[in-house]
């Protein structure tokens, strides 16, 4: 009895020890076929797909994901691709298995393989939109409905037509409204920004465009704080330049051009464009001196 | 005995061909046990430098790294720059890559970013952390990205720092000291613009070549050329990042708002006139040897040329004559014709060089890397720089005495005149310019012939542009389809930074800016209002507030 107990302890304790150990090598498989698929080894990253999604059970999430890799491979290679083999198991995805993550993926990677059609052809953006629509419909909270919606507007945004953009706005600024966290704030935001060109309000525009830069800033800032390895470094030249012109330019907001300006030049002092920076802010003062001037000079009425 | 012979005479060849692959493996195993003995690391680094003194420098730094490192060997493959390209494509196909590779590979931008995502390490987090052989300098704690000069952005397209960069070089103009004072009796050349043509005017009254022409060497002189341009920003930077792109170009010459006739455009020929007359005839045409050979023969005062080539100039004229260098020589303010073009010193980009990646199939990636960061430290830099005989890359590294003057200047302006929307318009410029730089042709020609031909084609250009970009958008979204692949499966930090990543590649305003220019250049949307300084309902907001 006690050695019949013992052996079942020790069965028990092999077991235990090799499950952990299996289910790595099995993640492993997975990590290895997203590499191949990184170095553009389709062949090998479909194979090691195929292999996984037999050798796990199919209520395993894991199945699914060996799944969605598959069709990402079919989606994706140059050359050889098969969009409609991609398709179908996009939505056997979507099918079998609804209540997962890969089936809100799968449904917005019909969406955008409908949008991105080969060179010389035009996309059917009725048929784009109802698809990004299906997507936010069916797969509420999900970050592939945040994604869709981001990627629907931007599609109404460039249209130019203005009502087309002001819906955009909308539902943009309700989108920034209920879902501050999400790690597509920065694209909505810039999104918005350029709704606010096309609707001709610049300070919207302005404010868009600082508020996308912040989101980005704050997600960089959180996922290093996680993290904690060396200080915390974070550099867009380009967003800050942007910024500081639409202030010059286009909005007349002398000190946020100037403080966008000032932290071009502190996080960029070999830049190419720090002259253009330099000069825009002796500009700035040069202009706002002179106007100083002639205030100075105009004698209020009534003396 | 005759059969016995016989046999012999047949398989004596056999036997010849036997013994000399055998002699071949023997010596070859002795070469390699020599080079890196049984249980040594080693590291190959392949590169296509051949210039004097890189193969020297890296060779002296491999050797002090060895030294800290005892069973560590670093070797180099200097691979001729005519073939570099080809033989780093199959190497890396075949798994059989060196472990660091020069960056760039001499290829098309295009095919070197699908190699580096295939095939290259991504160095970000080392770019984050503090390089530990700074210890002792002020760059100790410091993370690597900010104790770099140049080199150091990620690539956007796959959200990674994919290699670090060890030198930087630039272009400058060298002359012959003897032959200039002989002529001129100076020792110097002027630096102002003005004064530099009178010289050269006078070294052309002695029947020598005042500055040696090829299409090689006269490239270089675009950097002062294109600098009385940069006014242009002020008519065709829709997109708001201080540049004027080839499609904004167009943009705007469509929309009327630039012509050839811009003054500043004006300026770049008038200046272009004025120097290639003192250019030897039919310069265009000739080839990089055949101007540095004028330049040896002693037939001509100057030439211009990059920091790479110093070396082997030097060398030619060991003995028969001292060589100058100088920046190229600028307009002054007060220039009557250029003056008020040139609105500042000009930006010279620096050309960051000898930058290396880490090959995935390495097998000892921790070594490559570490060696990189040891060339990348202070110390090592200035040493690997010292004798080559380039600018150091790192921050505090010290140039070696006698080259400041190529230290390039970081701060001033830049080109805004890109005419290059689509090959069309690339080559028709090109031929154009050069016919206009030999004098074949006038401004007024020019002109009127490229005007309008940038006008008609450059819709195509834009169209293909746009082609491009689309096409640009299937590689960005094969490179997030894997990374939301991977973000699914990962967890924890690993699946916080791919997710990172995975939303910042979202593509969600390019291609509003792309659609604006498009229907801009169509007439579809109404053409911005040009203004000097400012318009003027912003110098209201701003007089409004400074009343407050």
């Amino acid at each position: 009895m006690v050695v019949a107990g013992l052996f079942l302890a020790a069965l028990f304790f092999v077991t235990g020890c090799n499950r952990p150990a299996a289910e790595s090598a099995q993640a492993a498989e997975l990590d290895e076929a997203w590499n191949q698929y990184g170095y553009g080894a389709y062949d090998a990253s479909l194979r090691a797909f195929k292999n996984f999604a037999v050798s796990v059970p199919t209520s395993d999430p894991r199945h699914t994901a060996a799944l969605f890799g598959q069709a990402t491979v079919w989606n994706w290679r140059r050359p050889g691709e098969d969009r409609v083999r991609a398709g179908e198991i996009y939505e056997r995805i979507r099918r079998d298995f609804p209540r997962s993550d890969f089936a809100a993926w799968s449904a917005l990677a019909l969406a955008r393989a409908a949008w991105l059609v080969p060179v010389g052809q035009t996309p059917d953006r009725g048929k784009v939109a109802s698809l990004f629509d299906n997507v936010i419909a069916n797969y509420p909270g999900s970050q592939a409905a945040e994604e869709a919606t981001i990627s629907l507007q931007a599609m109404r945004v460039e249209s130019f037509d203005t009502q087309q953009a002001a819906g955009a706005r909308d539902a943009l600024q309700a989108f920034v409204r209920t879902d501050p966290g999400s790690i597509f704030l920065g694209a909505a935001y810039s999104v918005l920004s350029e709704a606010e060109r096309v609707l001709g309000n610049p300070e919207a525009r302005l404010r868009a465009e600082i508020a996308a830069y912040k989101a980005r800033e704050h997600l960089a800032r959180t996922i290093w704080e996680k993290n904690l390895r060396g200080p915390f470094l974070f550099n867009d030249p380009s967003a800050l330049f942007k910024i500081a012109k639409i202030a010059e330019f286009d909005v007349g907001d002398f000190p946020t051009a100037q403080d966008y300006y000032q932290r071009f030049l502190h996080d960029n002092p070999t830049e190419k464009r720090r002259f253009f920076a330099e000069e825009s802010l002796s500009r700035m003062q040069r202009t706002e001196d002179s106007i100083r001037k002639e205030l100075l000079n105009v004698v209020p009425q009534g003396q | 005995m005759t059969a016995w012979r016989e046999k012999l005479r047949d398989f004596f060849p056999l036997g010849v061909i036997l013994a000399a692959t055998g002699w071949a493996a023997v010596s070859v195993w002795i070469h390699r046990t020599e080079e890196h003995p049984p249980g040594t690391i080693v590291v190959r680094i392949g590169h296509w430098q051949l210039e004097a003194g890189v193969r020297d420098a890296l060779d002296a730094i491999a050797r002090d790294y060895e030294k800290l490192h005892p069973g560590v060997r670093i070797i180099q493959d200097a691979i001729p720059d005519q073939v570099f390209s080809q033989w780093i494509n199959t190497q890396l196909v075949g798994g059989t890559a060196p472990d660091l590779v020069e960056a760039g590979g001499l290829m098309a931008p295009p095919l070197w970013l699908n190699l580096q995502r295939r095939y290259l390490v991504p160095l970000t987090k080392f770019f984050a952390e503090p390089n530990p052989y700074n210890a002792g300098t002020e760059l100790e704690g410091v993370p690597l990205t900010q104790t770099m000069k140049g080199g150091n952005a990620i690539v956007p397209e796959l959200q990674e720092n994919m290699d670090i960069s060890l030198s930087r070089v630039s272009v400058r103009l060298f002359y012959n000291r003897d032959l200039l004072r002989r002529l001129t009796g100076l020792e110097k050349p002027p630096q102002e613009l003005g004064a530099f043509l009178d010289v050269c005017r006078k070294i052309q009254e002695q029947r020598v070549i005042p500055i040696v022409g090829s299409a090689y060497h006269f490239g270089m002189w675009n950097q002062l050329f294109d600098a009385v341009t940069y006014p242009a920003w002020r008519v065709g930077d829709f997109n708001r990042d201080a540049f004027v792109g080839s499609d904004e170009l167009y943009v705007a010459f469509r929309l009327g708002l630039v012509d050839m006739n811009y003054p500043a455009y004006r300026a770049k020929f008038q200046m272009i006139r004025e120097l290639s007359q003192f250019f030897q005839a039919g310069f265009a045409g000739l080839t990089r040897e055949e101007g540095v050979l004028l330049f040896a023969q002693q037939k001509a005062v100057f030439m211009s040329t990059g920091l790479w080539e110093a070396a082997g100039l030097m060398g030619l004229a060991k003995d028969k004559f001292e060589i100058g260098v100088i920046p190229f020589p600028e307009p002054t303010a007060d220039d009557p014709q250029f003056g008020k073009f040139l609105e500042g010193p000009i930006y010279e980009d620096p050309k960051i060089v000898l930058g290396f990646g880490v090959t995935k199939t390495s097998q000892n990636p921790e070594v490559a890397i570490d060696f990189l960061l040891f060339m990348a430290s202070q110390k090592q830099n200035e040493r690997l720089n010292r004798i080559i005989g380039w600018i150091p890359n790192t921050i505090g590294a010290q140039t070696a005495p006698g080259l400041e003057v190529f230290e390039p200047n970081l701060r001033g302006v830049y080109p805004a005149q890109d005419f290059s929307i689509s090959g069309d318009t690339t080559i028709r410029w090109k031929q154009l310019y050069d016919l206009f730089a030999v004098n074949q042709i006038d401004y007024e020609a020019l002109s009127k012939e490229f005007g309008s031909y940038f006008r008609d084609r450059g819709a195509v250009g834009l169209k293909l542009q746009h082609e491009s970009w689309q096409r640009g958008q299937v590689q960005k979204e094969q490179l997030r389809a894997g990374l939301l692949g991977q973000a699914l499966s990962a967890e924890g930090i690993t699946a916080d930074l791919l997710w990172e990543k995975y939303a910042a590649l979202l593509p969600s305003t390019e291609l509003v800016d792309h659609a604006y220019l498009i229907r801009l250049a169509a007439g579809e949307q109404p053409a911005p209002t040009i203004h000097e300084e400012y318009a003027p309902n912003v110098l209201e907001k701003v007089r409004s507030r400074l009343q407050q």
